[in-house]
């Protein structure tokens, strides 16, 4: 008997490997393994096997049955398999066309994103944003900065004014200005906190001048630390950490003695050339570096004018123009394509 | 200032002029120019004139034989000026001069040429000495630049405001011998004794504004008639040098001694004079013609010289007309004054009238200088006028500045720079610049400031001059040893940047316009009601003229100009999409605080124009309308997490069909809509052009939504209803109605049908909405939802007349 049953086994394998379709399949469960099948059969004939043999039979029975199951099993996954792929095949589509396209790619101008990764390296340094008025009193953007009315430092910029008198009673007490540095910031924000304060404000600035590289607006970074025991060195290294933070590891500052009146001393600011990496070409001169802002310590007569003590704490300021380091880092030489606002000229930041 | 290294080797010793521009850049006198003159002139000589015979077929040449020291040449000349015997440059072939004229043998109308006769234009001397240069010295064949001194090396120096005593030779000079450590050079002559009388009339200067003129000192020089002629080549050149154009000795001796001293003085013609100095403020309605030949109305402030009550010259800026020098001038008076800064300033830039003059008076003259200056003008004059006789001296006192001592703290110089200096460093390099400390202490030190640093006047002055002559370059990095709290970013900063990358993301450029804009364009988005716009009184351009009070006209004008393009490159219909945050400024209202005299307001203007899509293969090609613009407004509002409603407005600008204000809870934040067709056909802009403005301050300061109730417990129930309205019912007030009657069961309300036509009736529309149903503690029964719904329907159904869809 159990000679019929790995007979019966080795007829279904063969059976199986044979079958060219599904439904041939189907047919060869049916034919072994359904309940007139041909293993049924076979176990009919149970009763005329000895008792002793029967556990052994029963067992093998079953093992026949699993391995005819399988088999046919393997085989109609193997079909639904071939199925699946001649269907798919069928399907066209091609992957290389172009994606659908929502919205053009938006982008923020160059001046804003310099701005912004300014702040951001200012934030890390610890200072804090603070905001003033595009629109000043005489007071603020010079008088209070260390320049009385007869300063000739007030050549060093050319200001727009603002017409006050078709105001008549309403019009502001002293001259109305756009300020022409970011500088009286400064002063508003020392007037409204005690020290120690270290504050950044950058904005708009406004200067009566237009060529490549003057525009009659433009944008100013000022920095502000003041506190017990703050030198040179203080901005020295605040300086060091912004144009590497900004440019590189391998950008370095030179201080060079200069004067502005609302700090002393007062120092212009080089930093290793963009163009040529302080090897020395001809937008450095051959020197290596290039003048990018101005600062100091901040002058004792500030300090006075906002009521703080020079005696207990001292300070450094510094103006960077934000457009003319957005032109160093994208290599430009029209500070004016800022703001032509050609798209043409956008879309390549 | 321009410095001539001829002129500062005359008052110092350079041993190595080639570091001098880095020295001097290194201690605050920035040199941005090196000039080199006479520089390809080295092969230019001298030639002397034998003959000249007219050309025989050129009325206006000649032709002259010339001798060039080891030949004759002969040479074809178009110049008039000079006579046989004459000294001029001559060109040999085959050079070329610093104009790139490279000289070859030439035949001119028949005649041979062998080289050129030169101008002082020619030769790069003078932008307008024409005719040949007739030299003053040197022999035939001698190389020009060894005849006469034209070779010289010009440091153009940036003097910044502080530093008046280094407007002059002898400024720098002194710099250089404190940085290189040699001393200064006597080049002062010896005084000329007075020979001559002030003439009888001429009464001593008088101060009636003694706190305006420090210091007046004239003098009397006889010099004869060659006063006017021309100065001696080599004053010529150094005036030249330093961009002063020669006009006759007695003006350029003034001139010379200004740009060596740094002492400004004024010449006048003695025999003009009659009462004798009075230096006095003007009086109302005065008048003065100036030595430019124009007729100045006087202020009260401006400060005059006089002959008796005569006005002869406003002083410090400008002499008048009257009493100047001229080619008859025989005698003169010289002036050598103080005058206090702040005045001259105010008359220079009164009479725009910015002199070599008032430049250094307005900065701060040396109080001491005038005699120097005046005995050095007198010498000189002297030295070149045979039988020169000169007066006594005529002095008049004010209120000259103090000397000064100011008393430096040694720990304060350390403190500040960062550098740990010795008291002997900081007296050292300070004596260097001649500011010598009387008793040394051992923290402080009185130091007594020399007469030509008015700038210095308080401690932190000298710590200035301690780090510039040691060098800054030695300061080194320090972090800061206090450790303050972290910076503060403000919700609004944070804000701003999440809205500027929202719009990134929906395809929007950002632009940076300028803040001033005025004319047609800015008046139409201005309207009646507008606050006043802020006008300059010195605008570059008309349409610079006043300060923004919108952001849109910028926004459109960029439009337009990025259109013209586009449209020309693009052939399809282009599309923009442009966006800008900035301020926006008016005088303000009464009442309305403002940080500074006027009302900014930080707004945010979009415009869009074109395809909703990008052209693409797969995307409708539809003209972009308000809804979505309306789209961009909610992800920007949601973004920053306030609600946007809409209500509808007529603006101006805008399209009456769609234009609507944008409000978060009960705060107006702005408007939003399609230009007006009038607007857009007037300025040259498509009629499909979207446009908003939000009020960044307004809708930042607005409550935010709460934030969300989290993952529900209890099951929602959803439900979709089509109500029929009037047509010209707006959305939002029935989707209002429909929130309110909802109560808190209604989770979420989206409509997501709205239709005309048949069946429905002509003049009204469906609006299908899908609602969500939910209680936070429980399950809802249907008879719940349904009660609620009955509830909604009635609330529509009484506030704008809906029923429900059959």
């Amino acid at each position: 008997m159990l000679a019929a049953l790995q007979a019966l086994l080795g007829e279904a394998r063969a059976a199986v490997a044979v079958a060219s379709n599904r439904a041939d399949a189907e047919l060869l469960r049916v034919r072994y393994l359904g309940k007139k099948g041909a293993l049924a059969a076979l176990l009919a004939g149970l009763r005329d096997v000895p008792p002793a043999d029967r556990p052994a039979f029963g067992a093998r029975a079953n093992e026949v049955k699993a391995e005819i199951e399988q088999s046919i099993g393997a085989a109609l996954a193997s079909f639904d398999q071939q199925a699946l792929e001649t269907e798919l095949r069928g399907e066209k589509f091609d992957v290389t066309l172009p994606g659908r396209n929502v919205a053009p790619l938006g982008r923020r101008h160059p001046v804003t994103q310099t701005l912004e990764d300014s702040v951001e390296i200012f934030a890390r340094l610890g200072f804090s944003v603070v905001q003033g008025p595009d629109v000043e009193l005489d007071y603020y953007n010079f008088e209070a900065l260390n320049q009385p009315a007869d300063h000739p430092a007030r050549d060093m910029q050319d200001t727009f004014y603002v017409e006050t008198r078709s105001l008549g009673d309403r019009a502001p007490f002293g001259q109305v200005l756009l300020r022409s540095h970011t500088s009286p910031v400064q002063i508003r924000a020392m007037l409204k906190t005690r020290p120690p304060l270290r504050v950044i404000s950058p904005g708009r600035v406004y200067r009566r001048d237009d060529d490549p590289t003057h525009s009659p607006m433009f944008h100013q970074i000022e920095a502000l630390y003041v506190d017990k025991g703050v030198s040179m060195g203080d901005l020295k290294w605040t300086l060091d950490q912004f144009i590497q933070g900004l440019f590189g590891k391998d950008f370095k500052t030179r201080l060079r003695p200069s004067f502005f009146p609302f700090v002393q001393p007062g120092v212009e600011v080089d930093m290793t050339c963009t163009l040529c990496g302080g090897k020395g070409c001809r937008t450095c001169k051959g020197t290596g570096f290039i003048e990018v802002l101005g600062g100091g310590l901040v002058h004792p007569q500030v300090l006075r004018n906002v009521g703080y003590d020079p005696e207990e704490v001292s300070g450094f300021a510094f103006g960077l123009g934000v457009d003319r380091f957005a032109m160093l880092r994208y290599g430009l030489d029209d500070l004016r394509e800022f703001f032509d606002n050609d798209l043409r000229f956008l879309e390549r930041f | 200032m321009r410095i001539s290294l001829n002129w500062l080797r005359e008052l110092v010793e350079i041993s190595d002029p080639e570091s001098l521009p880095r020295r001097l850049t290194f201690a605050g006198l920035e040199v941005e120019a090196v000039d080199q003159l006479g520089l390809g002139l080295e092969q230019v000589v001298v030639a002397r004139i034998l003959s000249s015979v007219p050309h025989p077929k050129a009325d206006r040449l000649s032709v002259t034989q010339v001798d060039a020291g080891d030949r004759q040449l002969q040479i074809v000349c178009g110049a008039k000026n000079y006579q046989v015997g004459d000294l001029v440059p001559l060109a040999p072939v085959g050079a070329v001069l610093p104009n790139d004229l490279r000289i070859a043998e030439a035949e001119l109308r028949g005649v041979t040429s062998s080289g050129m006769l030169c101008s002082q234009r020619e030769l790069g001397l003078s932008e307008t000495q024409e005719g040949l240069f007739i030299l003053p010295s040197g022999k035939p064949g001698q190389r020009l630049l060894e005849a006469l001194p034209i070779a010289d090396v010009v440091f153009e120096i940036n003097v910044t405001p502080n530093r008046a005593d280094c407007l002059s030779h002898l400024g720098i000079a002194r710099e250089v011998a404190a940085l290189t450590g040699v001393a200064l050079r006597n080049a002062m002559s010896a005084t000329v004794p007075p020979t001559v009388a002030v003439p009888a009339g001429l009464a001593a200067p008088r101060l009636e504004a003694p706190e305006r003129c420090g210091r007046f000192l004239g003098q009397v020089l006889e010099g004869g008639a060659t006063l006017a002629s021309p100065s001696p080549f080599g004053l010529q050149a150094r005036l030249s040098a330093c961009g002063v154009r020669p006009l006759g000795l007695a003006v350029d001796v003034t001139n010379a001694v200004m740009l060596e001293l740094g002492q400004p003085l004024h010449a006048y013609d003695l025999d003009k004079l009659t009462h004798g100095i009075v230096v006095r403020l003007a009086r109302t309605g005065e008048r003065l013609t100036t030595l430019d030949g124009v007729e100045r109305l006087l202020d009260p402030d401006d400060l005059l010289i006089c002959d008796g009550d005569l006005p002869i010259g406003l002083a410090g800026v400008m002499g008048g007309a009257s009493t100047a020098v001229s080619a008859s001038t025989r005698r003169l008076y010289l002036e050598a004054a103080y005058f206090t800064p702040g005045g001259i300033r105010r008359s220079a830039k009164r009479h725009g009238l910015p002199s070599e003059a008032s430049h250094r008076f307005e900065r701060g003259v040396d109080p001491a200088l005038a005699p120097i200056a005046l005995a050095r003008a007198v010498a000189l004059l002297a030295a070149q006028l045979k039988g020169a006789q000169a007066s006594v001296v005529q002095v008049a006192e004010g209120q000259l500045p103090q000397a000064r001592t100011v008393r430096l703290s040694f720990g304060q110089v350390a403190s500040l720079l960062g550098l740990p200096l010795s008291p002997a460093d900081v007296t050292d390099r300070l004596a260097s610049v001649g500011i010598l400390a009387g008793v040394v202490e051992p923290a402080s030190a009185a130091f007594a400031i020399p007469s030509h640093r008015q700038d210095l006047t308080e401690p932190v002055d000298l710590v200035a001059e301690v780090a510039r002559i040691g060098g800054i370059e030695a300061i080194a990095p320090r972090p800061p040893v206090h450790v303050l709290p972290p910076p503060e970013i403000s919700a609004e900063q944070r804000s701003l940047t999440l809205l500027r990358g929202e719009l990134s993301g929906a395809g929007f450029a950002e632009t940076v316009q300028f803040s001033f804009l005025a004319g047609p364009l800015a008046d139409a988005f201005a309207s009646p009601v507008s606050a006043p716009a802020v006008r300059l009184l010195n605008a570059l351009k008309q349409e610079q003229g006043a300060l923004r009070r919108s952001l849109l006209p910028g926004l459109c004008e960029t439009a337009r100009r990025n259109l013209a393009h586009l449209t020309r490159d693009a052939g399809a219909a282009p599309s923009l999409r442009l966006y800008e945050q900035a301020r926006v400024y008016a005088w303000p209202r009464p009442d309305e605080p403002s940080e500074g005299p006027v009302s900014e307001r930080l707004k945010l203007g979009l415009l869009w124009t074109g395809p909703r899509f990008p052209l693409s293969w797969n995307s409708p090609r539809e003209a972009a309308d308000f809804s979505d613009l309306r789209g961009v407004l909610e992800r920007l509002f949601g973004r920053v997490g306030r609600p946007l409603r809409l209500s509808v407005s007529e603006q101006p600008f805008l399209h009456p069909r769609s234009a609507a204000v944008l409000w978060s809870g009960d705060a107006r934040v702005g408007v939003a809509g399609e230009i007006h067709p009038s607007v857009a056909q007037k300025f040259d802009l498509p009629r499909q052009l979207l446009l908003a403005e939000l009020d960044l301050e307004r809708l930042l300061a607005s409550p935010p939504l709460p934030p969300g109730t989290g993952v529900p417990k209890f099951p929602a129930v959803l439900r979709d209803i089509a109500l029929v309205v009037a047509e010209a019912t707006p959305e939002a007030n029935v989707a209002e109605a429909l929130r309110v009657a909802g109560g808190e069961l209604l989770e979420q309300i989206v409509l997501f049908d709205v239709y005309v036509g048949t069946p429905l009736a002509r003049g009204e529309k469906s609006l299908a909405y899908s609602l969500r149903f939910r209680a936070s503690d429980r399950t809802l029964t249907d008879a719940e939802v349904a009660s609620c719904q009955r509830a909604m329907l009635a609330e529509v159904a009484s506030r704008h007349g809906a029923r429900l869809r059959a």
